[in-house]
């Protein structure tokens, strides 16, 4: 995607999100900070904890009870999520932004049909009577590519295969043509080949829609595959932000490089793979280090004492790292 | 779906031969002389001995179950000693009245106890979920006999508010035309809006005292099925897609939540209908209950097992109700089964 | 962390528990001292009848005089003792008999499942009112019928729980050391069984004393003049209609405090044995 002077459609600003458990207060996001432009698509990328979907609930205003967020500004389409009042966000949310989950089938209403799952936010968002709800549901099962829609429309989600489940999602997401989709580890519960599709699927709904598409995933070949750029993350800190083929290319955090080196790739056998030592740091802890990386990395120095603030590298790319590659 | 009502009646028989079985050996098979029992604490020796012979307890035991259920087929349950009639007939007369007030009860708990619990659900740890969680503990901790002599004492004796406990109706009004046994409804059908107005005057306390009795399980369970409902993944997405607050709660999380709160309603049924005998005993309810206890205190034996085994067998197709509800609630039960 | 501070810990956390152990100590010592302490004989009337709550008599007098405060107090043995002797007797047979449906299965758990949905097939009072008619107007009766009514859900709990342990790693050390089944069940599933039965004995008290509450509210089991609150309260209850309110208020108030009691006990020894399954 050409890069216009236009305003990002999301800027995500130094968001700090922390959760009060029985055995402490979890700080899952610290100064997280990212943009998603009109019609791009940007992956987020990082281990299981490293604060991916607690980004995603941030953005949808959809966290925990328990999670506070303590400093940072969400903007949506000009609009300040994180100041805005319920009525305000719940008129955005499936209209202007919605999401769709890892697992499909535990999304949906386990006890009402599909196709009134599809009406219902249609009715909701788009003023839509109940029957032309009804019918215009049929036309999007058909349009996410479900066979013989107007009967897989009066379906309960237990009758439906996982692939199924995730295209009703994707349908109901994509109902009122969003201008952001949020895919939180899409294909995650799915089969490869079935993987593939729905990627796929997704894709091309955004093309023909110019709908931008915020994937988060575990799996960074999945995100070079899909995305145009990519944002690492690790611990609740963005460690990277970079456009994928330069991502690819040249990583410059050494987290990142890890990554790559682990992802397997057509070409490279399962002995190549190296594995990241250690695990994610305890984010309970009083005395994280500024550089949450810090203990499991091979380049540290006397230098990370110092919070590796995020520096512009080269254009467009952004490195939180005071030993970059 | 006939078929399936079918397959659910069948599962309902080996409960229904249970009953009867543990009824036969609950007259027949426990200490102390049967015979003596139906012949009352009046009956001499040879009248003892009679019963005895006409009653057939001096067969083997065996031979005195197939009479037993010969007995049953055909309705009879026994003569009662006190009122001189069949036992099915007395039970016939009186069921209307403990039917319309268990079912008053039930709807008042329901009715109260399932908004409670979705407010204290929607609130967790809030003072409206404090105050329903006192509240259903203190309802559980009250016996039932005792919160109806308070409310008749606050009602009745202090505020004047309600009418005498009398029974179903004061003593100026007569019994509308019998339609279906239920005041409620035959005086409407009837037309008669005072008879109305007595017999749901009559009725209040007694109603609210087994619905305060049942509210407490509704709540808690309500509460308890709403709140783990409301942390699934579902609606979670509901909530994602923006739909009204209203709809999320009522046709997402309600009507999921209602599943296990109809499974508890068989509990509550079981606790309800213990309740009801208390309740008709402090409120003079000319029911199957205070028939039971009467009989009872007359040690009129009959009654006693036919309304034991009366209370079993609507037990029994309560729950079946309570099965066809919950498979017309959720599709995964009728389409895989 | 000890089971003793672990306990500790929870009970500073939840006041209202220990509230709970506390008047549960008030019901200990009304029931075991009650008696031998009460200023007025319970049996004994006077011709002070119907007289309300006054210095000297704190609760009132009945209508033959009797001093209620001392009725009340004196009850307290006999309520708690019946209800306590019914769960005794349940915890006892359910819980065996749980364990080895669960622990054995086939057989024995078809059986004894048999035997659970036979009890639960009736409205449970109701069938407390019949097995007690039908045995005999006793109080050894009225103690037995309870019991029985209670057997379902001991049966059940143990049950699961025996299940849940069959498989587990100590039980398989001990047969593979050459333990029979019935050493097995006894020595290694049962003490792990009992911390949750206790919580269900705690439950269930407040059960039983209603139970033999209403039965005696309807004449079954205590008969007058013993001191017991279900038929102080059903002895009372003619004279609510004319505002005589103390003679069916305080037993009533009595039996409600003694369920309330066992009731929050029960929810605090649960969150201590199991603090997943609060509610």
């Amino acid at each position: 995607m050409t890069a216009t002077r236009q305003p990002p459609l999301l800027a995500v600003e130094d968001l700090s999100v922390s959760f009060r458990t029985r055995s402490g207060t979890v700080r899952a996001l610290e100064g997280v900070g990212f943009t998603i432009a009109r019609g791009e698509t940007v992956g987020i990328v990082g281990e299981s904890g490293s604060g991916k979907s607690v980004t995603a609930y941030a953005v949808m205003r959809l966290l925990d009870p328990a999670a506070r967020v303590t400093s940072g500004r969400i903007v949506f389409g000009g609009l300040d999520m994180l100041a805005a009042d319920e009525a305000t966000v719940a008129e955005i949310r499936g209209r202007e932004l919605s999401m769709i989950f890892q697992n499909p089938r535990a999304s949906l209403n386990p006890i009402r049909r599909v196709g009134a799952q599809i009406a219902d936010v249609l009715v909701r968002h788009a003023n839509l009577s109940a029957r032309a709800a009804a019918e215009r549901a049929v036309a999007l099962l058909a349009e996410v590519g479900i066979p013989d829609p107007a009967r897989r429309a009066r379906a309960y989600p237990f009758e439906l295969s996982g692939g199924m489940c995730q295209r009703v999602g994707i349908a109901i997401a994509l109902a009122c043509r969003p201008a952001l989709l949020i895919a939180d580890e899409p294909t995650t519960g799915l089969d490869v080949t079935t993987q593939a599709t729905i990627m796929d699927l997704v894709a091309a709904l955004g093309r023909a829609r110019g709908m931008a598409t915020m994937l988060i995933t575990h799996d960074l070949g999945l995100a070079t595959e899909r995305c145009d750029r990519i944002v690492v993350m690790h611990a609740g800190h963005v460690v990277e932000d970079a456009p994928t083929e330069a991502l690819f290319a040249r990583p410059r955090h050494p987290y990142t490089e890890r990554l790559l080196a682990a992802t397997p790739r057509p070409g490279r056998s399962l002995a190549d793979l190296r594995t990241i030592p250690g695990g994610l740091p305890d984010l309970r802890r009083d005395d994280l280090p500024p550089c949450r990386f810090h203990d499991r990395c091979h380049r540290r120095s006397v230098d990370c004492a110092l919070p590796p603030l995020p520096r512009r590298v080269e254009n467009g790319r952004l490195v939180a790292c005071r030993h970059p590659l | 779906m006939l078929r399936l009502l079918a397959r659910r009646l069948a599962a309902a028989l080996p409960t229904l031969a249970g009953v009867v079985v543990v009824t036969f050996l609950m007259t027949r098979a426990l200490p102390g002389d049967p015979a003596a029992y139906f012949a009352g604490p009046a009956a001499t020796r040879e009248a003892v001995e009679e019963i005895r012979r006409q009653l057939g307890l001096d067969k083997p035991l065996w031979v005195q179950f197939g009479r037993y259920l010969a007995d049953l087929a055909r309705g009879d349950l026994g003569i009662s000693i006190t009122t001189g009639q069949p036992v099915l007939a007395d039970i016939a007369q009186r069921l209307a009245a403990s039917a319309e007030l268990t079912l008053l009860g039930l709807l008042f708990a329901a009715g109260c106890g399932i908004p409670m619990g979705v407010a204290a659900a929607l609130r967790p740890n809030s003072w409206v979920d404090h105050i329903c969680r006192v509240l259903a503990t203190a309802g559980v901790s009250l016996p039932t006999f005792f919160t109806g002599l308070l409310l008749i004492y606050v009602f009745y004796y202090v505020l004047g508010w309600a009418p005498a406990p009398l029974g179903r109706l004061d003593a100026f009004s007569s019994p509308p035309p019998h339609v279906t046994g239920f005041y409620l409804i035959d005086s409407l059908l009837a037309g008669e809006r005072e008879t109305f107005g007595a017999a749901a005057g009559q009725l209040a306390l007694p109603a609210l005292t087994l619905g305060i009795f049942a509210l407490a399980p509704m709540g808690r369970m309500t509460r308890g099925a709403m709140l783990a409902v409301m942390s699934s993944d579902f609606i979670r997405a509901a909530r994602a897609s923006g739909l009204a607050g209203r709809t999320i709660v009522v046709r997402y999380a309600l009507r999921n939540a209602l599943l296990p709160i109809v499974t508890t309603l068989g509990m509550v049924l079981s606790f309800l209908l213990g309740a009801n005998v208390l309740v008709e005993k402090v409120f003079a309810w000319p029911g199957i209950g205070s028939y039971a206890v009467e009989a009872l205190i007359a040690s009129d034996y009959a009654p006693v097992q036919g309304f034991v085994m009366t209370m079993a067998v609507l037990y029994v197709a309560l729950n079946f109700l309570i099965d066809l509800a919950y498979q017309a609630i959720d599709p995964r039960v009728r389409i895989e089964a | 962390m000890s089971a003793l501070a672990h306990a500790r810990h929870v009970l500073a956390g939840n006041p209202v528990t220990g509230l709970a152990f506390a008047l549960f100590a008030l019901l200990l010592l009304a029931a075991l001292a009650g008696p031998e302490l009460v200023p007025y004989d319970p049996l004994a009337s006077s011709d002070r009848a119907l007289s309300p709550p006054s210095a000297l008599h704190w609760f009132g007098t009945d209508n033959l005089g009797r001093d209620v405060f001392s009725r009340v107090a004196a009850a307290a043995r006999l309520d708690l003792g019946m209800a306590f002797a019914a769960v005794a007797l349940v915890f006892g047979t359910g819980t065996v008999a749980g364990v080895a449906a669960g622990f054995l299965g086939g057989w024995t758990d078809r059986v004894i499942g048999r035997v659970t949905d036979t009890i639960m097939a009736f409205p449970l009072f109701v069938l407390a009112m019949g097995l007690v008619a039908a045995a005999g107007n006793t109080v050894a009766n009225v103690v037995y019928a309870t019991a029985i009514i209670n057997f379902p859900i001991y049966a059940r709990v143990a049950r699961t729980e025996a299940n849940i342990r069959r498989e587990a790693g100590f039980v398989e050390a001990a047969r593979l050391a050459g333990a029979s089944t019935a050493t097995v069940m006894l020595f290694e599933i049962l003490p792990n069984v009992l911390p949750i039965m206790m919580v269900q004995v705690s439950l269930t008290m407040g059960y039983a004393i209603l139970n033999t509450a209403g039965l005696s509210f309807i004449g079954l089991g205590i008969r007058p003049p013993t001191a017991e609150w279900g038929i102080m309260v059903a002895e009372g209850a003619g004279y609510i209609v004319s505002g005589e309110w103390w003679i069916a208020l305080f037993p009533g108030l009595a039996l409600m405090l003694a369920v309330f009691t066992f009731n929050l006990m029960g929810d605090g020894l649960r969150d201590i044995v199991d603090p997943r399954r609060r509610t």
